[in-house]
């Protein structure tokens, strides 16, 4: 085994489950989720993503998920060019927080899962998501403040 | 972290699923069902039935050859460009003209659903495909090129749950006419191949495996690449299509 798979190993041995958490917010269930996960692990391990960039493996390993997800879900779903519109799985479990995570936009709320059900440092997010590292702590800055706001108006800050 | 950051992480993991279905030998199973080169995107697909069939727009007979040529079909939908052009993404940079793109065949699944292969060039002289895997300009393979795509769901043992279960690929020999499928139970299948004329000049095969094949003693065992006077040009055999057993408990890797 070669010192890529063996971090691909690594990577998926401590963060397989915070991925699939994440992209479920995308795909809309455990299942599929877990199988894009799969997929986007063994395509980075078969190397067909021989392009694998200097930076951050687990970046590089959640764009190859997302696209698979995305993938599925235009097949599925039979349409093609709209965003996704991640969301809770099981929202009646923080229903003020589901209403609060509502009312940010699509990426915002991608990236707001990233950090909480992915675990993904600022560096990762911003890698994953092609933009600058003070544009993730701007766009978590933003999207905490308006959480917050939500959340208070709820009277559901603990 | 603030403390309203530390209210969301806590908020956040009581929402989390901490189930670990993950398994890894099936990440290696999955990366060497599929086939060398490929950039293979899964698709998933309702269940399948029935085999691949040639579409029966025009189409070019030259010695039997089923050829399309780029140019000659009505273009692609909107919706294909745009899926093409994904390719050419910053990170991806395939160099693939999705105007170009150019529908090869389709396999049905169910007498009203089909899946079809699209193949667009690129602009270094290889091509891209709908299936999810481009090739670059110097791509040349005279043997046969075969993947397996278990598109629908697999349990964690292994067992296939929900097809379609696929079997795709191409070639560059100018001989190849024809493929035959042989199963572990002696059946047999006829499977089209459909060459793309220049710049590809490759043909193509995309198969749906019967669900009465998903099970051992029944799987495709190998397939073999014929030339128009039956000369077998080359056989390759079936690896990849996985079964209750295949993958050993999470616990024991």
């Amino acid at each position: 085994m070669d010192g890529t798979a063996r971090e691909l190993e690594a990577l998926y041995e401590t963060r397989y489950v915070s991925f699939r958490n994440a992209l479920a917010t995308v795909t809309g269930s455990r299942e599929t989720a877990r199988d894009a996960v799969q997929e986007a692990f063994a395509r980075a391990l078969a190397g067909f993503e021989g392009r694998r960039p200097d930076g951050c493996l687990a970046a590089w390993v959640w764009k190859i998920a997302y696209h698979v997800a995305l993938e599925q879900r235009r097949r599925d779903l039979a349409f093609a060019a709209d965003e996704p519109d991640p969301h809770l799985l099981e929202p009646e479990r923080d229903p003020q927080l589901e209403a609060a995570i509502r009312r940010l936009s699509p990426r915002r709320r991608l990236i707001v899962f990233l950090r909480y059900f992915g675990d993904f440092s600022y560096a990762e997010i911003a890698a994953a998501c092609d933009v600058s590292e003070g544009t993730v702590a701007a766009a978590l800055a933003q999207a905490h403040a308006e959480l917050r706001a939500e959340l208070e108006q709820e009277g559901a800050v603990r | 972290m603030t403390t309203f950051e530390t209210e969301l992480t806590t908020r956040f993991a009581a929402l989390a699923d901490r189930t670990d279905d993950g398994n890894w030998m099936e990440v290696v199973a999955r990366a060497r069902a599929a086939k060398r080169h490929r950039r293979r995107v899964p698709i998933a697909i309702a269940a399948a039935l029935a085999c691949a069939v040639v579409i029966a727009s025009p189409a070019t007979g030259v010695g039997g050859k089923v050829i399309r040529l780029l140019g000659r079909d009505d273009p692609p939908s909107q919706q294909i460009v745009e899926s093409f052009a994904e390719w050419n993404a910053p990170q991806v940079k395939a160099g693939v003209q999705p105007d170009r793109a150019i529908k090869v065949l389709e396999a049905r699944l169910t007498p009203n659903r089909t899946t079809t292969l699209w193949v667009a060039p690129t602009t270094n002289g290889g091509f891209c495909t709908s299936r999810g895997w481009c090739e670059g300009g110097d791509f040349h393979y005279d043997r046969l090129s075969v993947g397996v795509c278990l598109c629908g769901r697999v349990a964690q043992n292994g067992e296939i749950l929900a097809g379609p279960v696929i079997l795709e690929g191409e070639t560059t020999n100018e001989r190849a006419n024809s493929l035959l499928l042989r199963f572990q139970d002696g059946e047999r299948q006829s499977i089209p191949l459909v060459w793309v004329g220049a710049p590809v000049n490759t043909a193509f095969f995309l198969h749906d495996v019967p669900e009465r094949h998903w099970q051992q003693g029944h799987l495709p065992s190998t397939l073999t690449m014929l030339a128009s006077d039956g000369d077998e040009l080359d056989t390759q055999e079936i690896s990849g299509i996985t079964t209750r057993g295949s993958f050993p408990p999470p616990d024991q890797h």
